[in-house]
């Protein structure tokens, strides 16, 4: 079992996030996919922190023109 | 007609004048000139006034045939004036004309402005954001039940981000989409959260079939 994200920007190219949930001895499958449920809203905490700190940074660099600074940090 | 107004002249000229000859020659030149000033009255009213005052000093600067070729010389200048006035006219309405032609490419460009924002529009449209979980489950009925539970809930909360729920036998997939990565992150975090509770509380049914077993084995 993998639970997995995929994030699609505006370039359109995709950028995967994984978790693997795989059951170890006689664990329980459920218990493991929540415990990868924890570990995939890290990775986006993560993942989209950075997005939306190029998009500031982005706004920041061009103040009077912040359509375009956000464009080209979607991108 | 004529005569009466010649005779006053002459009267005028002999009471005036002491010598005979003088008023013989000049009464002649008196009744040639009131015709020319009654021709010229008749062309145009406004240069009539003009050629009588005229016609006085040229005869009594210079002789008698130096006087029609002033008038005429007065006569041509006042016909000029009118056209003149035509004239300047003319450049003004052609002004007017060009001032009117340079508004209405004015005019024009301002419907053209909406074009870039609309373009713009178009741009902003083609920048939406797409992000998407896979979670596998045991069975496609734990999978359904999930996504019903998720659908209800995430539904209320998220009206910004457009949200899409898809079973496909044990797999539910969830698709987001949107502009702002700010709304990603709220929208996937709230559904995470939700994704682990309804993943604690699946393993009930499995307890309640264990616990009927038992049952059956003690009568």
């Amino acid at each position: 079992m993998e639970l997995s994200g995929e994030y699609v920007g505006c370039d359109g190219e995709p950028q995967r996030l994984r978790v693997s949930c795989e059951a170890s001895g006689d664990a329980d499958p459920l218990q493991s996919l929540s415990a990868g449920v924890v570990r995939m809203k890290e990775l986006v905490a993560e993942f989209f922190g950075t997005l939306v700190e190029q998009d500031a940074q982005g706004l920041a660099e061009d103040p009077d023109d912040a359509l375009d600074g956000s464009r080209t940090s979607a991108c | 007609m004529q005569d009466p107004s010649g005779d006053k002249v002459c009267r005028a000229g002999g009471e005036e004048d002491g010598e005979d000859g003088q008023h013989t020659s000049r009464v002649h030149d008196t009744e040639a000139d009131p015709h020319h000033t009654e021709a010229s009255s008749h062309r145009t009213e406004g240069s009539s006034h003009l050629t009588e005052t005229s016609s006085r000093p040229s005869e009594a600067e210079n002789g008698h045939d130096n006087s029609p070729h002033v008038n005429r010389a007065q006569d041509v200048g006042t016909q000029a004036s009118p056209q003149g006035s035509l004239n300047s006219r003319v450049p003004v309405e052609a002004r007017v004309v060009v001032e009117e032609a340079a508004i209405a490419p004015q005019g024009e460009q301002a419907p053209i402005i909406p074009g870039p924002s609309g373009d713009a529009a178009t741009t902003a449209g083609s920048r939406l954001l797409e992000f998407s979980v896979t979670v596998p489950f045991r069975t496609a009925v734990e999978a359904n039940i999930a996504c019903r539970t998720l659908a209800s809930n995430i539904q209320q909360q998220q009206v910004m981000v457009q949200q899409e729920f898809t079973v496909n036998d044990t797999i539910l997939t969830v698709r987001w989409t949107t502009e702002d990565p700010v709304l990603f992150r709220t929208s996937i975090n709230a559904f995470l959260d939700q994704l682990s509770l309804v993943v604690r509380n699946i393993p009930r049914p499995v307890f309640m079939a264990v616990f009927k077993q038992g049952r059956g084995r003690n009568n």
